[in-house]
């Protein structure tokens, strides 16, 4: 009988063992699929990023007197650029998507640049670039949602406790990003 | 001693092995089932390079959108596998054998969600979808379909066999859940669009077998009659791919099993469902396995005891 209590002691130690490797497993999973949506995010914005030079060169010729307009959009591409935390991200990224807004409103009054190629591609390319990107931030919240449910349910939560895993920043969109976007067009009287 | 035990407890000895297994099995399960939990679910649009998981439509991959037919029952499909299988009597005992089987497992097909589309391919997947046809007759009383397919695969020496014959298929349009990886892959549409150009460029150079094409006879070649040629070639390029076991080539990205990740699984359920299921599984696995290893143990241990 000591064989079988033995037997039973072991089996039953390994089996929550398993159990417990499996949570662990589960949420440095989660966690690292975080970061990875996270910099999924960043490859995108990147790419953005080095669009709005160009799109900025093309309206140039064209919008003489929205220099205001496309300084905005400068300055805030150099500030999403330097932003470091998911909170000065999302700051900045609606600075930088209610400036781009403005911009293509304010270019519907520019019958010329409307018509051109590169702008109408570079428009094109850009509102795609902003698509991919919130369904990326939808997955990044979504990521971050299950990780922040899993690390507070029993039994995970006593894995997370030992493995002191806090909770980690949804992005929310800025309110600038919410506001309606507000179009003064400076052309001369 | 172990051949006495052997002989005397051969049963307890296997559920002892099949409870062990049952086990570790049900973790494996509980595994999977916190990765469909914990995985979100991708757009086609947003999706990103690794491990996915996504909803959508599974449409035929053709040119002319038409799907191909599943070759038991001829139900329009993007994916099928069939199972055929004989009656085999052994004295009082009888088993089903395995006679033919078949999958288009190298035939990717498009997963469509309400931002845009991409190419499956389904080979190596853990594919998990209904039975949609089940039929068992002796073999030389077969429906015509049936028969037609014995008769085209060489299987008409199992006519005097009762014969079990069985059909899972992925319709066009059903909706569809995909766990696999997301990857960079060989350029399969354009290579499948070149050899789709050239059968039918050798198709319209011969003579005899465009006059097969008018099948109103009124001496020309019209649209419908054009589709359904385009699509009897792409579903000959299907079977020819099928016969040579040749991998399907792939567009610019494309989910499929993955180089690291091995996890691929493809099933017509609700992810609701599946987790359900998933976590069915563990837990009969995890406790009942449990159980019955303790049990048989047990057991063992008191014959051991008794006896030796």
């Amino acid at each position: 009988m000591v064989a079988f209590f033995l037997f039973a002691f072991v089996f039953i130690v390994i089996g929550v063992m398993l159990y417990f490797v499996a949570i662990y497993n589960g949420l440095i999973r989660l966690s690292r699929n975080i970061d990875k949506a996270w910099a999924n995010i960043d490859v995108l914005l990147k790419q953005r990023y080095d669009e709005i030079p160009k799109l900025i060169k093309v309206c140039e010729g064209y919008m003489q007197y929205e220099k205001a307009t496309l300084e905005k959009i400068t300055a805030a591409r150099t500030t999403c650029m330097q932003a470091r935390t998911v909170d000065q991200s999302s700051k900045a990224e609606g600075e930088l998507g209610k400036a781009l807004k403005t911009l293509f409103a304010v270019a519907e009054n520019y019958p010329d640049l409307k018509a051109n190629q590169n702008f109408m591609q570079l428009q094109q390319r850009i509102s795609y670039l902003e698509s991919q990107i919130a369904d990326r931030r939808e997955f990044y919240n979504d990521s971050v949602n299950s990780y922040n449910i899993r690390i507070h349910q029993i039994p995970d939560m006593f894995v997370a406790q030992m493995l002191k895993m806090a909770d980690k920043e949804l992005f929310k969109a800025a309110e600038e990003e919410k506001r309606d976007v507000d179009i003064k067009f400076n052309l001369p009287k | 001693m172990f051949e006495q035990l052997f002989e005397d407890k051969f049963y307890t000895l296997a559920f002892l092995v099949i409870g062990v297994i049952g086990f570790f099995v049900g973790f494996m399960r509980l595994r999977r089932r916190r990765m469909v939990e914990n995985i979100p679910t991708s757009t086609v649009r947003g999706l990103a390079l690794g491990l996915v998981e996504l909803i959508g439509k599974a449409r035929a991959i053709s040119k002319t959108g038409a799907p191909f037919t599943s070759p038991l029952t001829g139900t329009p499909c993007t994916y099928y596998h069939f199972l055929i299988e004989r009656l085999v009597r052994s004295g009082r005992s009888s088993h089903w054998e395995k006679i033919a089987e078949g999958d288009s497992a190298d035939c990717p097909f498009w997963l469509i969600d309400d931002t845009g589309k991409i190419p499956v391919l389904p080979k190596g997947a853990e594919i998990d979808i209904k039975l949609k046809f089940q039929h068992r007759t002796r073999g030389r009383s077969a429906p015509p379909k049936l028969s037609e397919f014995m008769t085209k695969y060489n299987l008409m020496r199992y006519r005097n066999y009762i014969l079990s014959f069985k059909e899972w298929h992925i319709k066009n349009e059903q909706k569809i859940y995909v766990l696999g990886t997301a990857k960079k892959s060989h350029d399969f549409l354009n290579q499948h669009k070149k050899k789709l150009v050239k059968r039918l460029e050798e198709l319209k150079s011969d003579p005899l077998k465009m006059s097969k094409l008018d099948l109103n006879k009124d001496g020309r070649i019209d649209q419908q009659e054009w589709d359904l040629a385009i699509a009897k070639v792409e579903q000959e390029l299907l079977e020819e791919s099928l016969a040579g076991g040749q991998q399907a080539e792939s567009a610019d990205v494309i989910v499929a099993k993955g180089d690291v990740e091995k996890l691929f699984m493809i099933s017509d359920s609700s992810q609701k469902e599946l987790i359900s299921q998933l976590g069915f599984e563990a837990g009969l696995g995890i406790i009942g396995g449990g159980v019955l290893a303790l049990y048989t143990f047990w057991s063992l241990m008191r014959y051991i005891c008794l006896h030796f």
